[in-house]
């Protein structure tokens, strides 16, 4: 089933504001997702979930692409090998929306679900090593360090609760 | 520090039958890691909750290097590494993903940028005419 654009209302109010997302900036992240992964793509499932993680998914695709249309102000009317070989070659666009993204799921787990994490076992269970591997080596004052296996363990079940959580719950 | 690797080929799910597999980035062996033997430098427009997947994966089969394919699991079909295994030596091993990143994701896609931009000024200089 095609995931119809949601309404900004069902996302954490708070982040929306201090980043200030607007309707425009969901309507192009939609396309920039479906353009880049297809309209099934669980990156818009996520966002389309709304409340906290949601949230946390949008605010990585607003990012990203606010510093790619920076750069490429027609991209989104081009074809998705462009948009990919455009993010392929900006790749700081992506750690920059990292570094949005995981400060706030931190701060999310530990408001919502009274639970300390680390950012670093937070990144290896939402994304991947190299993504970790990005932030670590990035110039931001960001402290991550390395999960143990236990840590990154208790992240994916953080995640989990807090990926259950839905909007006005 | 000395790290080894193979090159990942990967086909998009929109692809058809017809498509080609294009370089999708490097699979490298992460021993000195505990609990991961395999990292994924890869193009950013990968589903991450698929190489999430299969980095999992390769830490519940213990996979290595030179079997690393066996993690691909229901993305075999999306992806698959060449057989050879290169080395790559570096100050940091944050060095050397930086420079494989530039390498195998970046660099190719800079040259695909410049050749497309190439048939396009060269499409309007047509129509100039």
């Amino acid at each position: 089933m095609l995931q119809p654009i949601p309404d900004l209302a069902i996302f954490d109010r708070e982040a929306i504001t201090e980043h200030h997302i607007i309707e425009s900036d969901l309507r192009r992240v939609w396309r920039y997702v479906t353009i880049l992964q297809g309209p099934r793509s669980r990156v818009l499932r996520d966002i389309a979930g709304g409340c906290y993680y949601g949230t946390s998914a949008l605010l990585h695709e607003v990012i990203e692409l606010r510093v790619l249309l920076e750069r490429e102000p027609y991209l989104l009317y081009q074809s998705k090998e462009i948009v990919r070989r455009c993010l392929r070659i900006n790749k700081d666009a992506h750690v920059r929306a990292l570094m949005v993204e995981y400060p706030y799921l931190q701060q999310k787990v530990q408001d919502t679900l009274g639970e300390k994490i680390g950012l670093g076992a937070l990144v290896l269970a939402n994304a991947g090593l190299d993504d970790l591997w990005f932030l670590a080596e990035s110039e931001l004052p960001l402290p991550i360090f390395w999960p143990s296996d236990d840590e990154a363990c208790r992240a994916m079940s953080l995640l989990s609760r807090l990926r259950a959580l839905k909007a006005g719950g | 520090m000395r790290v080894y690797y193979r090159v990942l080929l990967s086909k998009p799910w929109w692809a058809s039958e017809k498509d080609g597999w294009e370089i999708g980035g490097v699979v490298c062996g992460t021993s000195f890691l505990d609990s991961y033997p395999i990292m994924g430098i890869k193009g950013l427009e990968v589903e991450r909750h698929v190489w999430n997947y299969i980095e999992r994966r390769a830490a519940e089969l213990e996979v290595s290097l030179e079997n690393a394919e066996e993690a691909f699991g229901r993305y075999a079909d999306r992806y698959k590494i060449l057989p050879e295994i290169h080395e790559i030596e570096g100050e940091s091993f944050g060095e050397i993903v930086e420079e494989l990143y530039e390498r195998y994701v970046a660099a190719p896609a800079k040259l695909e940028v410049k050749a497309m931009r190439q048939v396009e000024e060269a499409e309007l200089e047509v129509v100039a005419v």
